[in-house]
């Protein structure tokens, strides 16, 4: 890595002192309410439950060893496998769509917005009103002489999660999606229009190069949203739901409610040092592949 | 704002001036009424529902349930009197006796807003009569200290988990109240994680109930909770009928052996028609069914995981009766109960276990939560053949500990806290009677049980009882219960057989007992 070089012209200093003085407030902001606390959480992760005694890596080795945090972790990777490449999917397509039906697809970016308004409660409310075994969907599937699913207590329950998921936040991810594709400078398209290029071609060498640092914004802000859905999952199917939607956060709550601080905290970690570890791996991944370009 | 008291001694309740705007016979007051007034004084205008708290009852004479309001009346310069009954021990500490006093409670624009000195707050989930008399004493001791009491469940929105939530990331984070009432709560999680401080410093064991103390104490000698009160479930039967029904099956074996009770209730106008052969037991819901069960046999069931032995017990006899009195029929019935007491004896409340057998007499046994000695010798006078036996369950020698204190092990104020749980456990508010359980203090227990049991037979009935204790009890986390419950409908209702709803109860606990393994 090569460090960039500082100039000791006065300009510069004024440049870097004034970014330092408009960056602390939110720098501060964060040091506060995030950094300064997980250097608490990391500490806390070494000690008992008070946070007084020192217990070394005992509450790592319970955490690892416990098979509900295995169920819960395996389950929040599969849901966040599932659902974020099927909602940047979706939410493209639903870009697209909108921006070819010109001025009608104003019309249709606003209702699909509208999901993200409703309350949690309305949601919950919605789920049972759907997916209860005396619910409108099994209504129907048993007017059409199918048998009824248990939505709630079978392995359903993933798929409408998945499907809440989606629902609620498709959307949102559209509107980004929008913004992005508003980026790629019309030119483009028309050059490609006069070289004879097709719609597939077209979205292969135009649109979707365009849509990289959109790509990146939209599936960290898609990843975030994902762990929201805990509420509407523990409203519905309370503490402990079916197995299949057992997520992090279930545990966490029943963890924290039972004094577990130590495996909270140890956990957390865990799962924030996996994620800077995928990180990682992806930035160094990304690195070599532009290296080799250049090469190239 | 702070409101001084003046007391004034009177043996008869003055005749109202003309000039008094408002009276209201105090004693007529009732059920949640009642328990309000002991609160405080509200005050609700007229056509409204929100209270407006007047004069906080925690710091007065109205919060200590042994006395009885009488009446109350509102002066034109907007102070109350208040007259009171107050019961006190007599002399020799065998009876009590009632003194008439009146108090009056008045804005005093002089007073300090804050008082000076220090304040000590006390949590609890629910109210709590005797930490409300502790209060009293503490603070009247103490007169440089208040009392903070906080009721997390009281007039609130929170549910009962956010309450502990809170509570939690308060204790976790290193502050939060100094004592806590861990009624309700998993007193053993907060003492394992070493957030609860010892009370041996402030409590002398020795003078408390060995068998009731035993069980909370660790092996070094030191306690982190222990019980301010107790309650015992019991049956109560002829002595064939007790001897019959040993353990969960030979009673479900004796109810089955007689009619069924009908699906009913106290508005129900055969309720209170006696009836041919007498039912078994009443109870008024599966529920009740359920808790009637639990009592002696909670801890048998998640004993080292899923106990499905123990599970299958508690079913087994749940579906028994349940099926046999038909309690899929039972929608919506009402609980009963009447409580009566006698001036130098404690109050005693019937449920609908001990209503049915005694007042109505259409069951042929009871069943309650014994809170005093006085219930046995209500069960003994009311039937003299009759003796009162522990619960069968799966735990031998059950009972239920109440008001469960523990001090925080970051209080800032470990000696004041010290100083009030001294005096919760201590002879005063252990001698007076607050309605929710017998006193865990050797001496207090042994006068309440000779002042309330005046015959032999009562008093050994008794004493062999609380001998015979040596299991505490707590309620049974709300999920395994809810799992209970909706299996033990399912098996009454016939949805399913008693292996399936064993299974159902393990793999619906299989995550719970996972996350705390």
């Amino acid at each position: 890595m090569r460090w960039p070089c500082i100039s000791r012209n006065r300009t510069d200093r004024l440049q870097v002192r004034a970014a330092a003085l408009l960056l602390a407030p939110s720098l501060t902001g964060v040091a506060v309410f995030y950094l300064i606390p997980f250097v608490e959480v990391i500490r806390r992760s070494f000690t008992d439950a008070p946070g007084r005694r020192f217990v070394g890596l005992a509450n790592y080795q319970s955490v690892l060893s416990n098979s509900a945090f295995r169920t819960a972790a395996f389950n929040t990777a599969r849901f966040l496998c599932v659902c974020i490449p099927a909602l940047l999917i979706l939410s493209l397509g639903m870009a697209l769509l909108t921006r070819a039906a010109g001025r009608y697809g104003r019309l249709y970016q606003t209702s699909f917005l509208l999901p993200l308004a409703i309350p949690v409660a309305s949601i919950v409310l919605l789920w049972n009103v759907l997916f209860s075994q005396t619910g409108l969907i099994n209504a129907m599937l048993q007017a059409l002489g199918a048998q009824p699913v248990d939505f709630m207590g079978t392995g359903a329950a993933f798929w409408v999660l998945i499907a809440t998921y989606l629902w609620k936040n498709s959307g949102y991810d559209m509107v980004l999606w929008a913004a992005g594709l508003d980026r790629i400078p019309a030119a483009q398209y028309e050059a490609a229009a006069v070289d004879g290029a097709n719609g597939w071609q077209t979205f292969r060498w135009i649109t979707w190069p365009g849509l990289a640092p959109t790509l990146g914004l939209t599936a960290l802000l898609s990843l975030i949203n994902s762990f929201k859905v805990f509420r509407e999952a523990c409203l519905v199917a309370g503490q402990y739901p079916h197995e299949s939607m057992y997520l992090l956060q279930h545990l966490f709550n029943n963890w924290f409610l039972n004094l577990e601080l130590g495996r909270i905290t140890a956990a957390a970690v865990l799962i924030v040092g996996g994620l800077l570890a995928l990180a990682g791996l992806f930035m160094a991944g990304k690195h070599l592949l532009q290296r080799k370009r250049r090469q190239c | 704002m702070d409101i001084a008291v003046q007391i004034a001694l009177f043996h008869k309740f003055p005749c109202a001036p003309h000039s008094m705007k408002q009276h209201f016979p105090a004693h007529q007051l009732a059920g949640a009424a009642k328990q309000r007034f002991q609160q405080g004084i509200y005050r609700v205008a007229r056509g409204g529902s929100l209270a407006e708290l007047i004069v906080d009852g925690a710091s007065t004479v109205l919060a200590n349930t042994s006395n009885t309001p009488w009446g109350m009346l509102s002066c034109p310069d907007g102070s109350f009197l208040v007259v009171v009954l107050e019961n006190q021990p007599s002399v020799d500490g065998q009876n009590s006796e009632s003194q008439p006093r009146v108090y009056r409670y008045y804005w005093d624009a002089d007073a300090a807003a804050a008082p000076a000195g220090s304040s000590l707050t006390v949590w609890s989930l629910e109210n709590n009569d005797t930490v409300r008399s502790a209060i009293t004493l503490y603070e009247a001791a103490h007169p440089g200290c208040t009392v903070n009491y906080e009721i997390a469940l009281q007039d609130s929105a929170e549910t009962c988990e956010d309450a502990i939530s809170s509570l939690n990331a308060a204790l976790l984070a290193g502050s939060g109240p100094d004592v806590i009432i861990l009624d309700d709560l998993d007193w053993e999680a907060y003492a394992e994680k070493g957030l609860l401080a010892d009370l041996t410093a402030y409590v002398d064991t020795d003078a408390l109930q060995a068998n009731l103390a035993a069980p909370f104490l660790n092996g070094d000698g030191s306690a982190c909770v222990l019980p301010a009160r107790f309650s015992i479930p019991v049956i109560c039967g002829s002595p064939e009928d007790l001897a019959a029904a040993q353990t969960l099956d030979d009673l479900a074996q004796l109810l089955l052996s007689l009619p069924a009770r009908p699906a009913w209730d106290a508005s129900d106008s055969g309720y209170y028609q006696p009836l041919d052969e007498p039912y078994g037991m009443g109870f008024v819901s599966v529920e009740q069914l359920l808790d009637f069960a639990l009592e002696a046999s909670a801890p048998a069931l998640v004993e080292g995981g899923v106990n499905s032995s123990a599970v299958g017990d508690v079913l087994r006899f749940v579906q028994q009766v349940g099926s046999y009195y038909g309690m899929d029929r039972y929608q919506g019935l009402i609980s009963n109960g009447v409580v009566s007491g006698s001036d130098a004896s404690e109050s005693v409340a019937y449920g609908d276990g001990s209503y049915e057998c005694f007042s109505t007499r259409n069951a042929r046994m009871a069943w309650d939560e014994m809170l005093s000695p006085a219930y046995v010798q209500a069960v003994h006078t009311e039937e003299g053949s009759f003796s009162v036996a522990l619960h069968p369950g799966l735990i031998e020698g059950a009972f239920l500990p109440r008001t469960l204190v523990g001090i925080s092990v970051s209080s800032t104020r470990p000696e004041e806290a010290g100083a009030f749980v001294s005096i919760l456990f201590g002879d005063e508010v252990q001698s007076t009677w607050q309605q929710d359980g017998m006193p865990v203090q050797a001496a207090s227990l042994q006068n309440s049980i000779h002042r309330n049991c005046t015959d032999d037979s009562a008093l050994s009935n008794v004493q062999a009882l609380i001998d015979a204790l040596k299991t505490p009890v707590t309620r049974i986390d709300s999920t395994v219960y809810d799992t209970l419950l909706e299996n033990a409908n399912a098996l009454i209702a016939g949805e399913t057989t008693l292996e399936q709803a064993q299974t159902g109860v393990e793999n619906a606990l299989a995550l719970y007992l996972a996350e705390q393994n």
